[in-house]
C-alpha cells in the first residue's frame, strides 16, 4: 500500500523535485503546505505516513512545526530538509524527535534510503 | 538530475525571488531611524531577503549552478546579519544590490541556455568580495556567527525542552562490565556531523546506554575539530545492555561506514547548549498558482466566443418569442456575464507587478547622477488587465528616467532657484469607473510651452503657424512628436527605440490616452488614462449609410449631440458645432472615410481627434454592444485610424475606428 507523504518547503521548485523523487507508486503525496502553520495544520488533517519537513520557511520554521506536529503526534515520521550550513537546526529538530534528515541538493538515492528506513523503523 | 524540467520553474521562482530581494533591499536603505519601529521593520526586511536567498541558493545548487550557488550563499551570510539586527554600513547595499544584478545575469544566461557559463568568473569575483566584506563586519562587531547559521526558533506555546543536563564527566575504565560499540560515519556522508547525532540520539535511547563521546551536546557545536577528522564516535554500554541491537541500529543508520565492538582508552565528555527564542508573525496569505499568459489570452478568446454565441442566441429567441427558449437564454446570459467576470479577474494583475522594479531604477540612476530624488507610489495594489500592463513596461521605465535625467537639473542648480534639492517623484494610480489614471509628477525644472513651441518648429516638426495656434496642453504634447528630443533618442534607454511618441502610441494601441500638465521651474505632470481591460470593450455602433460597419470604443466617446441648426455655423469654409460654449469641428465621417457623404443633418460625435476636440457626424448610432475586440493581420493593420476588429451580435464584422489616428484635416 502506498505510504502517504504530506511535502512542506516554501519553494516550489524544492517540492517538485521531491514529488519527484517520490513518484513510482510506493508513495502517495497527499499533500503540500507552504510553511509551519499550514505544515501543522495539514499534518492534523490529513495524518500522513511520513513528512518531509523544510527548515527555512516564513511564519513558522520547520523546527517549530516539527515540535508541534510531534507534541500533537509523538509517533509522527517527520524526515528534515536542510541545506548545507543548518546543522544545528537539524540537530535540534532530532533532539525534538524527526526522524532523521537529507540534505539539499537532494539525490533521490539518499532520499529514498532514509525515508523507507524510517518508515521500516517506525514499523509503517 | 534533469535539469531541463526543472530550468523554467528555476528561471521563474529566481526573477521573483531577486526582484523580491532588490525591493527589500531599496526600501531598507532608504528608510533609516533608530526606534524600535525601524529597527523592526529592517530585521523583517532582511529575513526576507534572506529566506530569497537561501531559496535561491537552494535552487541553483540543485541545478548544478555551482558559482550562482555561491554567490546566492554570500548574500544570504550578509542577509543573516541585517535580520539579526546590525546596522550595515552604506556601501553594503551597493554590493548586495551589485550581487543580485550579477546573480540576475546570471539567470538571464540560463534563460540563454548558457548555462555552462550561468556564474562566470565576475561571479565569483564578487562573492569573493561580498566574502572579505561579511568577515570585516563580523570581526568589527565582534559577534561571534558562523557563516549560515540561522538564529534560534521561535517559541512554541507549550514550553520549550529544557537543556539537557550535562552527565558528570566521569573516567572511563577499561571495565568488563561495559561494552563499548564505535561507529564510524562514511567518508563521503553528508552532514557527517548531523548523521553522527542522529546515530547518537538513536543508541542513547537504549536499555544499557551509559553514554558517549563525543555527546550529542558536543556535536550540536558547531565544527568538532576531532570528530571531523576521525568521524568516530564511541558509545559505552553496559554489557548486559542492548548491544545487538545498538549494533543493528547504527549500522543500518543512513550514512553510517561500520558499527562494531570495541575497547578503547580514556576520552574526555563536555557538553554545551544555547537557546533564546523570537517571535514570529502569524500568516494568512493567500495560496496563487502560476498560469500560462498564453492561457489566460485563449482563456479571454473563448469567452469572448461564448459571448457572441449567446448575443446571437438572444436575437433568435427574441425572433421566435418562445417562453422557454427566453428564460433559458436569460440563464445562460447570467453564467456567461459571470464567466466572464472571472476570467477578467483572472487576468487581472496589479500595478505593483510592474512597478516594483521602478524605486531600484530611480535609486540607481539617481546615484549614478549624483541627484537626490525621493521617489514614492500609491495605489500600486490596483489591478490591471495583464495585456496592459506588458504594454506599460518600457513606457514608465521611460518616463521614470526621463523625469530623473532631465527633470531634475542638478541639487545645487535646484537649491539655487530656491528648491529642495531633493527633488520629490511621485507614481500615483486611482480609479476612475472603467478607466485606471496612472500618474507620474515631479517637482523638477518643469517645461515651458513657448520653449517647446519653438523648439519643434526649429527641428522642422512642425510649421510656424500651426506651432502658434496650439493652446498650452497641445505645445506639451509636441514632445511626443517622434524626433522631437534628439538627446533622448541616443540615451541608453531610447537607444531601444522608446521615446515619448512610442509611449503615446502605445497607449493609444492599447485605448488609452496620454496627458501632460508641466510649467516652467514648477514640475511636470504626465497622466496616463487607461482602460481596465482591452480585450472585451463596449462599442457604439455608428451608421454611416455604408455597408461596411464601424464601431466606436465607448470610452473614447466624449459626448453625443444632434446636429441642429442652431448649434451648427461656418467660418472660412469650415463647419463648427457649438459644445457648451466651445466652437468644435464638425467633421462629416463617411467622407472622411471616403464613402458617400451625409445627406441628413444626423447625429454628432464628440471625440478627442488628432489636433484636439472633434465632432464626427454620423447618420445615427445604431446601438451600444459588449464585442471582443481583435486585431486585424496584414495589411488592413497598416491603416491608421482603425484600431481593430470586432464580430457583432448579428454576425457582421466591424471596424474599431481610432478617433486620434482619423484623417481630419488640420
Amino acid at each position: 500500500m502506498a505510504k502517504r507523504v504530506l511535502i512542506v518547503d516554501d519553494a516550489v521548485f524544492m517540492r517538485d523535485m521531491i514529488k519527484d523523487i517520490f513518484s513510482g507508486g510506493a508513495f502517495e503525496i497527499v499533500g503540500e503546505a507552504v510553511h509551519g502553520v499550514e505544515a501543522v495544520d495539514k499534518y492534523k488533517e490529513l495524518r500522513p505516513d511520513l513528512v518531509t519537513m523544510d527548515i527555512v520557511m516564513p511564519f513558522k520554521s520547520g523546527i517549530e512545526a516539527t515540535k508541534e506536529i510531534l507534541a500533537f503526534d509523538d509517533k509522527a515520521c517527520i524526515v528534515m530538509c536542510s541545506a548545507l550550513g543548518q546543522e544545528s537546526l537539524v540537530m535540534e529538530a532530532i533532539e525534538a524527535g524527526a526522524a532523521d534528515f537529507i540534505v539539499k541538493p537532494f539525490k533521490a538515492e539518499d532520499v529514498l534510503a532514509v525515508v523507507n528506513k524510517v518508515l521500516a523503523a517506525r514499523g509503517r | 538530475m534533469d535539469r531541463d524540467k526543472y530550468r523554467r520553474l528555476f528561471i521563474d521562482e529566481a526573477r521573483e525571488g531577486l526582484a523580491l530581494i532588490g525591493n527589500e533591499l531599496v526600501a531598507v536603505e532608504k528608510a533609516g531611524g533608530d526606534d524600535p519601529d525601524k529597527k523592526a521593520d529592517r530585521k523583517a526586511r532582511f529575513d526576507s531577503v534572506f529566506r530569497s536567498a537561501h531559496s535561491l541558493k537552494g535552487m541553483a545548487a540543485a541545478m548544478g549552478y555551482a558559482r550562482t550557488a555561491n554567490l546566492a550563499h554570500r548574500l544570504e551570510d550578509l542577509a543573516d546579519l541585517g535580520r539579526q539586527g546590525m546596522a550595515l554600513p552604506a556601501d553594503a547595499y551597493d554590493l548586495l544590490l551589485q550581487g543580485t544584478d550579477v546573480l540576475s545575469s546570471c539567470v538571464d544566461r540560463v534563460e540563454a541556455g548558457d548555462e555552462d557559463t550561468a556564474g562566470d568568473d565576475s561571479t565569483a569575483e564578487l562573492a569573493v568580495r561580498l566574502s572579505v566584506f561579511f568577515d570585516k563586519l563580523k570581526v568589527s562587531s565582534g559577534r561571534d556567527t558562523a557563516v549560515a547559521q540561522a538564529p534560534p526558533v521561535p517559541s512554541p506555546p507549550s514550553p520549550p525542552a529544557p537543556p539537557p543536563a550535562a552527565p558528570p564527566p566521569a573516567p572511563i575504565d577499561v571495565d568488563g562490565d561495559v561494552t563499548v560499540v564505535r561507529v564510524e560515519i562514511a567518508p563521503d556522508a553528508s552532514a557527517p556531523q548531523v548523521r553522527a547525532f542522529v546515530v547518537v540520539k538513536a543508541l542513547s535511547a537504549l536499555p544499557g546506554f551509559i553514554d558517549c563521546a563525543p555527546t550529542g551536546d558536543a556535536l550540536r557545536q558547531k565544527d568538532h575539530p576531532e570528530f571531523q577528522k576521525n568521524r568516530i564516535v564511541l558509545f559505552r554500554f553496559y554489557a548486559t545492555g542492548a548491544i545487538a541491537e545498538a549494533l543493528e541500529k547504527a549500522k543500518v543508520a543512513q550514512g553510517v561506514k561500520d558499527a562494531t565492538v570495541v575497547v578503547v582508552d580514556k576520552k574526555q565528555l563536555q557538553p554545551k547548549e544555547d537557546a533564546a527564542p523570537h517571535k514570529a508573525p502569524d500568516p494568512g496569505a493567500d495560496r496563487t498558482v502560476r498560469v500560462r499568459t498564453a492561457l489566460l489570452d485563449d482563456l479571454i478568446d473563448s469567452v469572448g466566443e461564448v459571448l457572441l454565441t449567446r448575443a446571437r442566441l438572444r436575437a433568435l429567441s427574441l425572433r421566435l418569442s418562445h417562453p422557454e427558449l427566453e428564460d433559458l437564454v436569460d440563464e445562460v446570459d447570467r453564467l456567461t456575464r459571470e464567466l466572464h467576470g472571472r476570467v477578467v479577474a483572472a487576468r487581472m494583475t496589479p500595478l505593483s507587478l510592474l512597478t516594483e522594479r521602478l524605486p531600484r531604477i530611480v535609486r540607481d540612476l539617481a546615484r549614478q547622477q549624483n541627484k537626490s530624488v525621493d521617489f514614492v507610489m500609491h495605489g500600486m495594489d490596483i489591478e490591471l488587465d495583464r495585456a496592459i500592463l506588458d504594454e506599460l513596461q518600457a513606457p514608465l521605465v521611460h518616463m521614470v528616467r526621463n523625469a530623473v535625467d532631465h527633470g531634475h537639473e542638478g541639487d545645487a542648480a535646484r537649491q539655487t532657484r530656491g528648491a529642495l534639492p531633493m527633488m520629490k517623484l511621485v507614481l500615483s494610480a486611482t480609479r476612475d469607473r472603467d478607466r485606471v489614471l496612472l500618474t507620474l509628477s515631479d517637482d523638477g525644472k518643469g517645461m515651458s510651452p513657448a520653449a517647446l513651441r519653438e523648439r519643434a518648429v526649429a527641428k522642422g516638426l512642425i510649421d510656424k503657424a500651426r506651432a502658434d495656434q496650439l493652446n498650452d496642453e497641445g505645445a506639451l504634447e509636441l514632445i511626443c512628436l517622434p524626433g522631437f528630443s534628439t538627446a533622448q533618442q541616443l540615451t541608453e534607454t531610447s537607444g531601444r527605440g522608446v521615446g515619448m511618441d512610442v509611449v503615446k502610441s502605445t497607449l493609444e494601441k492599447l485605448g488609452g490616452a496620454l496627458r501632460i500638465h508641466a510649467a516652467p521651474q514648477r514640475g511636470s505632470t504626465i497622466t496616463l488614462q487607461l482602460p481596465l481591460t482591452v480585450a472585451i470593450i463596449q462599442v457604439l455602433e455608428l451608421d454611416t449609410g455604408a455597408d461596411s460597419a464601424f464601431v466606436l470604443p465607448v470610452g473614447r466617446v466624449e459626448a453625443a449631440l444632434a446636429v441642429d441648426d442652431d448649434v451648427v455655423s461656418s467660418a472660412s469654409g469650415r463647419t463648427f458645432i457649438k459644445v457648451n460654449d466651445d466652437l468644435v469641428p464638425l467633421i462629416d465621417l463617411p467622407a472622411l472615410l471616403g464613402l458617400a457623404p451625409l445627406s441628413v443633418p444626423g447625429t454628432a460625435i464628440l471625440v478627442r481627434g488628432p489636433h484636439g476636440n472633434v465632432a464626427l457626424r454620423v447618420r445615427r448610432i445604431q446601438a451600444q454592444e459588449e464585442v471582443v475586440a481583435k486585431p486585424l493581420g496584414e495589411p488592413l493593420s497598416t491603416v491608421p485610424f482603425v484600431a481593430g476588429a470586432a464580430i457583432l451580435a448579428d454576425g457582421r464584422a466591424a471596424f474599431i475606428l481610432e478617433p486620434q489616428r482619423l484623417p481630419v484635416p488640420t
